[in-house]
């Protein structure tokens, strides 16, 4: 295997482990906790450390996992003495952590082979250098196995669990009348949370493990109703992502990571913009459809309530409609002549006179609305 | 009702989120000097039509005219005096019952100008009506539900309005405070105002007011308590028997 | 003692305390709004938002200067927000996700643009990374005095529109009924939050702005009822934290000037969540207590 070849390798891998359980983030309304737990971990690491003294050492992903776990529950233990909202919780808890993490690390710069550089930003183009080496042989880079493992481990708790999960994070009253209980599902995904921070940030850096973990789930979720599929499209998108970014990323030289957290946001602002079912263009096409068929409706059902009126000639003249709707004259011109061409009106002397093909037509809208 | 003066108007009203219209097509006269219920079952449209009046939602048509005051742009603002539910403001907010009260004023002072002691004594006079005035300096979050209520009753009666437009004042009130409200209001309509009150108790409509608004996404009907509010109007408000079952409970 | 004399009457201690008090002043005012509009985390989003920014304004014009800088920072900041907004308006995404998403994403645009002007052949990119963790001892006197202007401006129109903002905070709706526009009001409070996130990140670097935001005005919350007493106690804890962060910083070796004051202004928020009279956590557990204890004098069964 080239380097190249390693890299898009570990790219793809570190992406889709983070997307699936990202799902669940976006989902459960927890994406700033991800924000949270992925500068926290940092400490735990740290701590680790300290402890063990060997950067290799399986303690430091324990102590990380720990530390996200402890984050969230001392987010939500502020959160519930009701004194601040969830959102300065979390605002509180996690500078303070990570303050925490950096004072260390530049205090003890000498001796923790730790850089805060690498920790926050990652540099994947250096993941190659670090090789896993079995009885003698080199068999690829380190950073392929652990995010392998990553992935695998995301997968098969996700499956295992999918159902409790499904229900836990759309109904967690239900769940805990089932005998789920929603505190340890709660937990057990944030550590899973955690543990892929840890396996990720590595390659990555801290802060854009939260693009990874939110960029894909939230496009999916603009294009899908259905958790299966949301998985499975963030899966696609994140790897698509880690894919494209390398590319441009040794195109032009620059940050792998940066890039491919780039490419999670544009792939986002493609399908916002022109997905057909909720993208922006679709969105305001159809606002735009609906307000002119509703000012089409509004003005037949006005004309319909006032033709055999005392005031018809008031309220229904063209000259003096405009006045009574509050419309401005260019609507209401663009209005009547869309509904003349339909046939739904006509003007008689001035007047607006609804057909019989527009006063049936109000008819049905009423029946539509109120049923009667 | 022609005959009678119109403390608003609203004319061909329609009102919609999106493309589901919540208010179709409204005409309605409400008359000056009445204390105006506005009933209708959930989702009907009350709030969206209090909101409108105040000018809080900009309609898809139609528009609301106030008769009686002189529409002086900005001037008006001043005419009207507007209790959201009480459930819409964080309560844990930092200030005290007179700091809300005194809000009432700022429409009055205007931008940038700062209320003085004369916003100050208004303020706990106004307190001394709705039975406050001890908890003057009292944090908003310390209080009952019924005591919020009668903090916002006098921050809209400091406004000195000619409209009132209550959105739900009975919610989670107490039946003392529930008395106390009822009294205000009539005191303020035989000042001759008019007191315009989303409401959702059937029981207590034809005793606390004398003018009835219901609405089911249309105005079903609109007149005097004892004209409007009885049993095919209500089943045509509720759809049938439902109204029974409101009642029962 | 001495060497504490000797620290205080240092030009450049004094230089950066001063910046780091400001610092706190400005950040402490603006906070509490937007902590009491409930938007604590936007400040986390706007201050990484800005680091494409930084970088875009070095790229376009060569220069170094901070307050060219800082205008790119305030750019990028302000598009971000406005794309988070309309993210949420025109779509199904929740405020949160947009939020990370977006802040996540400027943060990566950051990041390529760094190590793009790193190729440069004549460019000394080592200026730009201190918006990062955010390096306080590179704060020059010309600096602090853009600060304490910006400052002076700030809080001059949080004075001049107390009573709107005051208004706006507490109930928007019943603000827009008696004449004042929310639409305006929002877009001023926002402009001036993000003017203080922009100001600050010089001083402790973007991860760490969110903090200086939300801490003071969270702490200060805490002991006043009164919101002019919480801005100003809000002001006082973010100065007290940026003066002492500085001063335990200079006097230890290798010690980071940003985490130290997020540090001090942390251990004032969580001692006023648990020792605040009639709010703290100690106050209510003695409440309960002392209910429980005259519950049973007054003959109620033991609980």
């Amino acid at each position: 295997m080239n380097a190249d070849f390693e890299i898009q390798l570990i790219a793809v891998l570190v992406s889709v482990a983070c997307a699936l359980p990202g799902v669940f983030l976006v989902l459960r309304k927890m994406s700033m906790m991800s924000d949270s737990i992925t500068h926290t971990i940092l400490l735990g690491i740290v701590l680790a450390f300290f402890m063990t003294h060997d950067l290799n050492s399986p303690y430091l992903i324990i102590g990380a996992a720990l530390m996200g776990v402890i984050t969230v529950w001392l987010t939500e233990t502020l959160t519930k003495t009701r004194l601040l909202s969830e959102d300065s919780a979390i605002g509180v808890v996690f500078p303070l952590l990570f303050s925490i993490a950096i004072i260390l690390i530049t205090r003890y710069a000498g001796s923790v082979h730790l850089d805060t550089d690498s920790v926050l930003l990652g540099e994947l183009a250096f993941a190659p250098f670090d090789r896993m080496i079995l009885f003698g042989r080199d068999i690829g880079a380190k950073a392929i196995y652990t995010s392998g493992i990553l992935l695998v481990l995301n997968i098969t708790l996700i499956s295992i669990f999918f159902k409790e999960l499904k229900i836990a994070s759309f109904d967690p009253l239900l769940a805990a009348v089932l005998g789920f209980s929603p505190v340890i599902l709660h937990y057990g995904l944030m550590t899973l949370v955690s543990l892929t921070a840890v396996g990720a940030f590595e390659a990555v850096g801290s802060v854009l493990v939260v693009a990874f973990m939110i960029g894909p789930p939230v496009t999916a979720y603009l294009l899908t109703d259905s958790l299966k599929t949301m998985l499975f499209l963030s899966a696609i998108f994140g790897a698509l992502s880690g894919i494209l970014g390398y590319h441009i990323a040794y195109l032009l030289d620059v940050s792998i990571a940066g890039s491919m957290a780039v490419m999670t946001g544009i792939i986002f602002a493609m399908i916002f913009i022109f997905s057909s079912k909720r993208g922006l263009i679709g969105v305001l096409i159809r606002k735009n459809r609906n307000r002119k068929e509703y000012a089409q409706t509004t003005l037949l059902l006005h004309v319909c309530n006032h033709q055999n009126g005392p005031n018809a000639r008031e309220e229904n003249g063209i000259n003096s409609i405009a006045e009574h709707l509050h419309w401005e004259q260019n609507k209401l011109e663009k209005t009547i002549y869309y509904l003349l061409r339909s046939e739904n009106i006509r003007l008689e002397n001035g007047l607006i006179v609804a057909t019989p093909l527009g006063i049936k037509k109000v008819e049905n809208e009423k029946i539509k609305l109120f049923g009667n | 009702m022609a005959e009678e003066t119109c403390a608003l108007e609203i004319h061909d009203l329609t009102v919609a989120y999106g493309t589901k219209p919540v208010l179709w097509d409204i005409d309605l006269c409400i008359p000056k000097g009445k204390l105006v219920a506005i009933i209708g079952p959930n989702g009907a449209g009350k709030t969206t039509l209090i909101k409108s009046m105040v000018g809080l939602i900009k309609p898809v048509s139609g528009g609301v005219h106030f008769q009686i005051i002189e529409v002086k742009k900005g001037k008006f603002r001043n005419k009207i005096a507007y209790v959201p539910q009480s459930g819409s403001v964080d309560w844990d907010f930092p200030a005290t019952v007179l700091d809300v009260v005194m809000m009432g004023r700022y429409g009055h002072l205007g931008w940038f100008k700062t209320p003085g002691r004369n916003e100050k004594n208004m303020a706990l006079e106004t307190l001394d009506k709705v039975g406050m005035r001890e908890y003057a300096n009292r944090q908003i979050s310390q209080l009952s539900g019924g005591q919020q209520q009668r903090v916002f009753l006098a921050r809209a009666l400091i406004q000195d309005a000619e409209i009132y437009f209550m959105d739900e004042p009975f919610k989670g009130v107490d039946a003392q405070t529930e008395k106390s409200i009822v009294e205000l209001l009539k005191n303020l309509k035989t000042e001759g105002k008019t007191v315009i009150v989303v409401h959702h108790d059937l029981q207590t409509v034809t005793s606390y007011f004398d003018w009835a608004i219901l609405i089911n996404l249309r105005i079903i009907a609109n007149g005097s308590v004892e004209e409007v509010f009885n049993e095919q109007n209500l089943n045509l408000t509720y759809g049938n028997r439902e109204h029974l079952k409101q009642e029962a409970n | 003692m001495e060497t504490l004399i000797l620290l205080l009457t240092d030009y450049t201690f004094q230089t950066v305390a001063m910046g780091s008090a400001l610092l706190g002043i400005i950040s402490g005012v603006l906070g509490s709004f937007a902590v009491l509009r409930r938007q604590s985390l936007l400040g986390d989003g706007v201050s990484h938002a800005a680091l494409p920014g930084v970088v875009i304004a070095f790229l376009l014009t060569g220069s170094k200067d901070t307050e060219i800088l800082l205008l790119g920072a305030l750019l990028t900041g302000l598009s971000a927000t406005l794309i988070i907004m309309s993210i949420v308006r025109y779509s199904r995404i929740k405020f949160d996700s947009a939020l990370a998403l977006i802040m996540s994403v400027f943060f990566g645009l950051g990041l390529v643009l760094l190590t793009y002007t790193q190729r440069m052949p004549n460019a000394h990119q080592a200026g730009l990374k201190r918006f990062i963790y955010g390096q306080a001892s590179t704060l020059l006197q010309r600096d602090v005095v853009m600060m304490a202007v910006c400052g002076i401006v700030l809080l001059t129109v949080v004075v001049l529109f107390w009573k709107e903002f005051k208004l706006y905070s507490f109930n928007p709706e019943f603000a827009e009924t008696i004449g004042f526009s929310g639409k305006i009001l929002n877009i001023i409070l926002s402009l001036l939050v993000v003017l203080a996130i922009i100001i600050g990140l010089q001083t402790v670097g973007v991860v760490l702005m969110s903090a200086m935001l939300i801490a003071p005005a969270v702490a200060a919350r805490q002991w006043s009822n009164r919101l002019w007493l919480m801005v100003v106690l809000a002001a006082v804890f973010g100065a007290v934290s940026g003066v002492v962060g500085t001063l335990f910083s200079s006097a230890f070796v290798k010690l980071p000037t940003g985490p130290v004051i997020v540090v001090c202004i942390t251990t004032i928020t969580i001692f006023s969540l648990l020792f605040a009279p009639n709010r703290g956590i100690l106050h209510r557990i003695y409440l309960r207590r002392k209910n429980r204890v005259q519950f049973k004098l007054n003959g109620g069964a033991n609980l």
